[in-house]
């Protein structure tokens, strides 16, 4: 028996269901890397935030993080891993299948517990 | 977040770089001016394409600094570009032989537009037109045209009378122009995945394409002499043979799409503080 729309969302990867995250690791999804000051404008977050989540992502194994100096400026560029990108990828999949699992849900299909 | 939401995020982040159109399309557009200004005035012809310069290098920093810097993804798959060598069976050009799918895109809908523009050019009837008659703001379509001999191809044949005929490589030109900005127009809508929000695109690069195809086509209208057509053409007629009126059409479109893409980038990511 296939899961329920409700089993579906909760075994959701959590590590990615934040949007934050999520929509760092869309915007890292779609180029080979992104410098820290494109991140801060696509995803709407405070630079304090943005750091953290980059941070956060970066103990995960899911983003890699490169410094560097352009002239005298510091820059960060953040890239997905194989491992960021395979998540990524597996997240979208499931939310997809998730919203077809869900309009296709009847709770009237759902068998009763028997009670005794 | 929503589909759309995540939709949006990878668009601006895939075309990050080409919706820069200060740094790309709008210098472009005052190339395309400055060309046109030539005929008229070279010392503002070459302010412009300095203009165009100094606006692409500022613009080059300005993203940089404001909006940041993305990378773009490798391209998986890059395509042979086969190319008819009549040398024997070498279809590639030298060091030219991969593209990447939208250079290709774009150059099959210009190979496409220029066979679209130079058939018509050849299977229209030939026509003649006098060079005083198209300066002027309005003429009849009588005195434009005067029917060819059925031997005589090409347009801009000499003419009996005192009026210069209008040389045909400009009025060939002209089409040129508007075939490669069509095509140019046509193709980054289509690289765009064709977003209604990009349609500025589409509705700029049709009225090129017509122009050129409308060019070429010069000979089919003359024989239907009805006001209303010959109004028209009249109208626009300059357009079609003026090199320096397509140059302009050419650079204002590209000047527009810059602006837009630039004011669609900004919003998309807001100004960084």
């Amino acid at each position: 028996m296939s899961a329920t729309p409700f089993e579906q969302l909760a075994n959701l990867d959590r590590r990615v269901h934040d949007p934050a995250r999520l929509a760092i690791l869309t915007a890292l999804s779609a180029c080979e890397r992104a410098d820290f000051l494109f991140l801060l404008g696509i995803t709407g977050l405070s630079k304090g935030n943005l750091s953290s989540h980059l941070m956060k992502l970066e103990e995960m194994g899911l983003v890699e993080i490169e410094k560097r100096f352009v002239g005298k400026k510091p820059q960060t560029l953040a890239r997905l891993s194989d491992s960021g990108r395979e998540t990524i990828e597996g997240y979208w999949k499931e939310m997809e299948e998730l919203r077809e699992s869900a309009a296709s849900w009847r709770p009237d299909l759902v068998p009763l517990p028997s009670l005794g | 977040m929503t589909t759309q939401d995540r939709d949006r995020i990878r668009f601006f982040t895939r075309h990050f770089n080409d919706l820069q159109g200060l740094r790309y399309w709008a210098p472009l557009g005052l190339v395309a001016l400055s060309g046109a200004a030539c005929f008229a005035n070279p010392a503002l012809a070459f302010l412009l394409f300095v203009g165009a310069y100094v606006l692409m290098l500022g613009a080059r920093r300005y993203y940089g600094a404001t909006l940041g810097e993305v990378e773009r993804e490798p391209v998986a798959e890059r395509c042979s570009l086969s190319v008819y060598s009549p040398a024997g069976p070498t279809p590639r050009l030298e060091g030219f032989q991969q593209v990447s799918p939208p250079v290709q895109q774009f150059l099959a809908i210009l190979g496409l537009a220029f066979v679209l523009v130079f058939a018509l050019q050849v299977i229209s009837p030939v026509i003649t037109i006098l060079e005083s008659q198209v300066q002027q703001s309005r003429v009849t379509l009588d005195a434009i045209y005067e029917r060819e001999p059925s031997w005589t191809r090409g347009i801009g044949s000499v003419t009996a009378g005192a009026a210069a005929f209008l040389p045909p490589l400009r009025i060939l030109a002209a089409q040129t122009l508007y075939s490669l900005f069509g095509s140019l127009l046509l193709s980054l809508w289509l690289w765009r995945e064709r977003r209604a929000s990009q349609g500025y695109l589409l509705a700029l690069a049709l009225p090129l394409l017509g122009f050129a195809a409308f060019g070429g086509s010069l000979g089919y209208f003359i024989y239907e002499e009805r006001a209303a057509v010959v109004d028209v053409i009249n109208a626009l007629l300059p357009t079609v043979t003026n090199l320096w009126v397509a140059l302009l059409f050419c650079g204002v479109a590209m000047i527009l799409v810059g602006l837009l893409d630039h004011r669609q980038l900004v919003r998309a990511l807001g100004r960084p503080s």
